[in-house]
């Protein structure tokens, strides 16, 4: 008859004695035994203690040739603490039985006896001594060979199976789930080079954006520059003097195992400014937060848009020159590689496909379609667009001195942008920073939060002092505060006035319409469901009747001027427009400080030529914003002197 | 063999409750996610409840908020215009997350459904520069139904209706939960498109279009009754060919109704509808929602409630003044004198309280009431779109919601009804289908209407009382928003329908009264009826 375990362990001291005594010894067993602990026989906790017991030991192998065993111990089943095996006489009852000797073989249990008799078959029941004197019972179940080796390559397999894919997992984690973006302490640094989050969407993979400019040489824009800085892009020297691997204005982030670079704010907002000609171009000092004036961000767009099309964008041709460039890839790095030009290719193609329908190479330096860009965002087809909203070319602006653009006169915050379409500094910013990939589920709010705080009180550099005449200046403000404060502000950085932030009619400004009706009220309507689903969802774009008032922080580092970036100085602008220059250079970093701008009437520089910017063209018109026209050229000399200490 | 010993019992016990407690979490899981309604957050005026407020048709006949977001994105080869959803014409206040007429809440998940307001609210510019004013509860007269339907049934029929194409233009648009994006692919999406094509074919006969036997409804129309056949029923029914698209109607001012009935002491004579389908606000109100939900409410108490409201709200809502948008341009001495050929020639069949003219005797006054279409002449495809059978029919689907209300009337109509004319300056264009652009050409012979013009456009002509539809119209107004002919012209195009009179029921015959007045007399007569 079979006996139960649990039947043993309802059974009293005395029910277990007397079954011990009946038992034959039965042979020495052979293979794996599975342990019962009877600590407390009849007790009501037989089998709690059994169970609590089971976690130390487990039961005993038997090796019926050599007369040893050892025990399973520990929660792992580890065979330890051997023990010879022989029949004797039992100390119970000096009847025959098997007897386990530890004393000859383990140093722990030494002082351990264990006598084990055959009361059921496969099924031994155990007495324990301790220095001979009796602790305790157990049982052992004998475990079938064939189960056993079965169990053993089960185990065996099971390890296989879990473990190597584990292994894999692990290891493919630790690639692939780092998103670590490179930061950066000094806030000018993380202006210049940190992370928006956009890399995690637009990212195109390191090695890629290094050899690009290799690889479609034939794509660059032919202005004498090499690689990117054919578009304007600038690379600061490190503190050891050496060229940084970056330039300014993009940013890295290692996601989706592979390093990512994209555009970040600075790629708009900062670029060189030289304040004479004995700079050389190279040691040129990078200005943050005034508008890229030499950034052809068109070109460089439509450079990604053609290349992603080229027959040259396909692994076999593109890994080569990363290998050489990064002085070879691992074989994982080549596959990875491999799959990341085809989805940067991907990439590239829609991009190409969301754009078609509008030009981007007719922006120019320094400028850029702000609103079909976001049209471009929210998918709309450009390609459809009613022709006035085809063109809607438009200046990048400075950002400085946000702070005081959230109040104007009237409690009010700023209208922001040049068509004043939103009056929200923080909205205003996540709408920008889609130019950089920071999206809705990739936009890293805390490193954009820092610049956001930095940009609050961030204050343009000051116009070299030698250069300004003191009290035609001082005339000049007389002048400035009866024609110009009410709409751009007391100064620099007193931005009071009864019309500042506020918009001034189209009809009334009179200058370019193309931005203003590149803007309509519908793309205003799907502006604000972005970020639907977050608390930034966005409620403040509109559409207005004109252009906005802005305050005139860091003038000198704004032009050329206008909405559209077309009057090349502050002379100029104060000059009836059949007086404006009706073509002019953009690209050079020098500032005029005569008429203050950049100088633009230099074709090229070393033999590298700039961009000519023509007025006659749609979008580039120099009409409008006739204030100051009429005075005499003493005041408005004496009007530049002034809007020189902006 | 397995005896029942009290450990394994105890075992079992542990395993069962174990087991319980995990298919309790995962059901309440599945319900938190997929049902749990979370009430709309307050709405701070009556005008914000009408134009985004429940009506109960997110649990119905909601979208799946991210679904409906990225439509024009997954598919903008199918939007009508580069312009997302705007495209359409909806009507959509600035700053806001949806057009009017879009109430979004969650049930489970956040669900985007229609209420009244995506066809009752008008919008106006005074000027092309301008942005447009709403008016809640007017007649939207730029948003084209129809191409909204076909683009959401036509996505539907998309292979791109799918996870594969719609996730990543959610992933870019959302910061959704890794749990939200699963269930977004695998339940969702799929779903979603399931029951779009499941709803298709009641929309078959909406996708007829061949000239001139088929045109499209065009902006500011649908076929409300053809919608209410092959909608209210619970088996379709075979497609009868007939196409009665009208004009979006005013719902502003509704106790009008009752007030005039009250005041003729004739009950149940005032008829609503075009054609006069029905006797009851209330109940034009419940089958319209009907409509919306294009099912049996979750709860009826709920949605009698929300009509209950709604009657209220509409009942004494104001239309819009027009002197008080043009204060300038109303002509007080010529409008005066237009109120003496209305009340010659006009009030038997158009006379109100409003009209501030001493009514007619009780038993002649005809405003309100059904005009035999032989006596009125105007075109008769919409009298043909309904008929008795149908109405019965849907009486008996209402009926069987368990919703009580006095039903469609149960006859085949026989003319159109002599409309109130409140607010009917914002009405344009004008005749149960919208055939005649303005005002001023109403008072025309047919011939001399406007045969070819565009619908939709919401810049409004102060002078002849109605949008901005045609040629001359463009002509004369140009100059006084400073702008080129050709540049109102390309603006009217873009976001307006052609409209052609000798397109199957659009034709403009008919209504020949004061046709045949002097020029001063209908000078006189226009200014009068902008007054009210």
């Amino acid at each position: 008859m079979a006996v139960a375990i649990s039947q043993l362990l309802r059974m009293s001291a005395e029910e277990l004695e007397a079954l011990f005594a009946s038992s034959p010894p039965g042979p020495i067993p052979h293979g794996d035994a599975k342990g019962t602990a009877i600590l407390d026989p009849g007790g009501d906790n037989a089998r709690g203690m059994a169970d609590a017991a089971a976690t130390l030991w487990q039961g005993k192998v038997f090796n019926a040739a050599t007369k040893t065993l050892r025990n399973r111990i520990t929660p792992f089943g580890i065979a330890a603490i051997e023990a010879d095996v022989y029949e004797g006489p039992s100390l119970f009852d000096a009847k025959p039985c098997i007897v386990i000797d530890y004393s000859k073989r383990s140093e722990v249990a030494q002082d351990i006896r264990d006598e084990i008799r055959l009361i059921a078959p496969k099924t031994y029941l155990g007495r324990i001594y301790k220095k001979g004197a009796y602790i305790g019972w157990f049982a052992l179940e004998m475990r079938d060979l064939t189960a056993l080796l079965y169990r053993n390559r089960f185990r065996a397999l099971l390890a296989l199976v879990i473990g190597i894919p584990l292994l894999i997992a692990i290891l493919l984690a630790m690639r692939f789930l780092p998103d670590r973006p490179v930061t950066y302490s000094n806030i000018e640094d993380h202006f210049k080079y940190g992370s928006t989050g956009g890399e995690r969407t637009l990212g195109i993979p390191y090695w890629l954006w290094k050899v690009m400019p290799i690889v479609f040489a034939d794509k660059l824009p032919k202005n004498g520059r090499p690689g990117w800085e054919a578009f304007g892009f600038v690379y600061e020297k490190d503190e050891h003097g050496r060229r940084r691997d970056l330039p300014v204005g993009i940013q890295k982030r290692r996601h989706m195992g592979i390093d990512r670079v994209f555009l970040n704010c600075a790629a708009c907002h900062a670029t060189t400014v030289r304040l004479s000609e004995k700079e050389k171009p190279e040691d040129a000092k990078v200005y943050v937060g005034m508008p890229a004036a030499n950034f052809d961000i068109g070109r460089f767009q439509q450079f990604l848009a053609d290349v992603g099309t080229d027959a040259r964008f396909r692994p076999d041709v593109i890994v080569p020159f990363v290998e050489r460039q990064a002085g070879g890839l691992g074989w994982f790095d080549r596959i990875l590689y491999s799959a990341a030009v085809h989805l940067t290719q991907q990439q590239l193609v829609n991009v190409r496909d969301r754009f078609t329908g509008i030009d981007a190479t007719t922006w120019g330096i320094g400028r850029v379609d702000t609103w079909n860009a976001a049209k471009a965002g929210l998918q709309f087809r450009l390609r459809h667009l009613p022709p006035r909203e085809v063109i809607g070319t438009a200046d990048l602006p400075s950002i400085w001195n946000q702070e005081p653009r959230k109040k104007r006169d009237d409690g009010h915050p700023m209208r922001l942008h040049w068509t004043g379409n939103n009056d929200s500094v923080e909205e205003r910013n996540l709408s920008a920073g889609f130019g950089t990939g920071a999206f809705p589920a990739t936009a890293d709010h805390a490193a954009i939060g820092r610049l956001e705080d930095w940009l609050r009180h961030a204050k343009p550099l000051p116009f070299p002092a030698e250069s300004i005449d003191k009290a035609e200046a001082a005339r000049g403000e007389g002048i400035y505060t009866t024609y110009c404060a009410d709409c751009h502000g007391r100064s620099g950085t007193d931005f009071r006035g009864k019309y500042v932030g506020h918009i001034t009619p189209l009809g009334v400004v009179g200058t370019d319409r193309h931005h203003y009706d590149s803007y309509s009220y519908e793309v205003s309507t799907a502006q604000n469901m972005n970020y639907a689903g977050t608390p930034y969802r966005f409620k403040r774009f509109r559409k207005t009747e004109g252009y906005a008032n802005a305050p005139l922080d860091g003038l000198w580092l704004r032009g050329p001027y206008l909405h559209n970036g077309s009057v090349p100085t502050l002379r100029d602008l104060l000059e009836p427009p059949e007086k404006r220059p009706v073509t002019f250079y953009r690209g050079y970093d020098l500032i005029d400080r005569v008429k203050v701008g950049f100088r633009s009437d230099v074709p090229s520089e070393n033999g590298r030529p700039f961009y000519l910017f023509d007025t006659r063209l749609p979008g580039n018109g120099n009409q409008g914003h006739l204030w100051g026209t009429t005075l005499s050229d003493a005041d408005k000399q004496a009007v530049v002197e002034f809007l020189k200490t902006f | 063999m397995l005896a029942w010993t009290p450990e394994r019992r105890l075992n079992l016990q542990v395993a069962g409750v174990v087991l319980l407690v995990i298919v309790a979490f995962v059901g309440w899981f599945a319900w938190y996610r997929l049902f749990r309604v979370e009430p709309q957050p307050p709405f701070a005026t009556a005008d914000e409840r009408f134009m985004y407020g429940s009506i109960g048709a997110e649990e119905t006949a909601g979208m799946p908020y991210w679904i409906l977001y990225v439509l024009p994105r997954v598919f903008p080869d199918k939007m009508p215009g580069p312009a997302g959803y705007a495209s359409f014409g909806v009507n959509w206040e600035m700053g806001k997350e949806w057009p009017t007429g879009f109430s979004q809440k969650t049930i489970g998940f956040p669900r985007v459904a229609q209420n009244c307001a995506v066809c009752h609210v008008a919008s106006y510019r005074r000027t092309p520069d301008e942005n447009p004013h709403f008016v809640p509860t007017g007649p939207n007269h730029t948003f084209d139904l129809q191409a909204f339907f076909r683009f959401l049934f036509s996505c539907a029929d998309d292979p791109r209706f799918s996870a594969a194409a719609i996730m990543p233009q959610i992933e870019l648009a959302s910061d959704l939960s890794w749990i939200d994006r699963q269930l977004y692919r695998f339940v969702l999406i799929p779903q979603t498109r399931a029951a779009l094509r499941e709803r298709r074919p009641r929309f078959q006969w909406a996708y007829y279009h061949s000239l001139p036997e088929w045109p499209d409804w065009g902006r500011g129309r649908d076929d409300a009754m053809n919608l209410t056949k092959y909608g209210l029923n619970p088996t379709i029914p075979k497609v009868d060919k007939t196409l009665g698209p009208t004009d979006m109607p005013s719902i502003w001012n509704v106790g009008k109704y009752r007030a005039m009935e009250k005041f003729t002491g004739r009950e149940g004579s005032t008829r609503m509808n075009f054609a006069g389908d029905s006797v009851n606000a209330r109940s034009v109100i419940i089958d319209s929602a009907l409509g919306l939900l294009g099912a049996a409410p979750g709860s009826n108490k709920v949605f009698e409630g929300e009509v209950d409201w709604l009657y209220k709200y509409l009942a004494s809502y104001e239309p819009p003044k027009f002197a008080a948008v043009y204060p300038d341009t109303i002509d007080r001495a010529k409008a005066e004198a237009g109120k003496a050929v209305f009340a010659a020639h006009c009030a038997s069949c158009h006379w109100s309280d409003r009209t501030g003219i001493p009514a007619p005797p009780k038993d002649q006054i005809r405003t309100g009431t059904v005009v035999p279409a032989a006596e009125i002449g105007t075109d008769d495809e919409r009298i043909k779109s309904w008929n008795k059978n149908a109405a019965v029919i849907s009486n008996e689907a209402v009926a069987s919601f368990g919703i009580k209300r006095e039903g469609l009337v149960e006859a085949d109509p026989t003319g159109y009804v002599a409309a109130f004319l409140d607010g009917i300056w914002l009405r344009a264009p004008y005749l149960h289908n919208g055939s005649i652009p303005t005002l001023r050409d109403l008072l025309k012979p047919p011939a001399e209407r406007p045969r070819f013009f565009y619908r939709g456009f919401n810049v409004y002509d102060p002078v002849d009382g109605g949008f901005i539809s045609t040629r001359a119209q463009v002509e004369r107004l140009a100059p006084g928003f400073k702008r080129g002919a050709d540049d109102l012209w390309r603006l009217m195009i873009e976001s307006a329908t052609p409209y052609d009179v000798r397109w199957r029921s659009n034709g403009n015959a008919g209504h020949e009264y004061g046709t045949a007045l002097s020029p001063a007399d209908k000078d006189a007569l226009v200014e009068y009826l902008k007054t009210l």
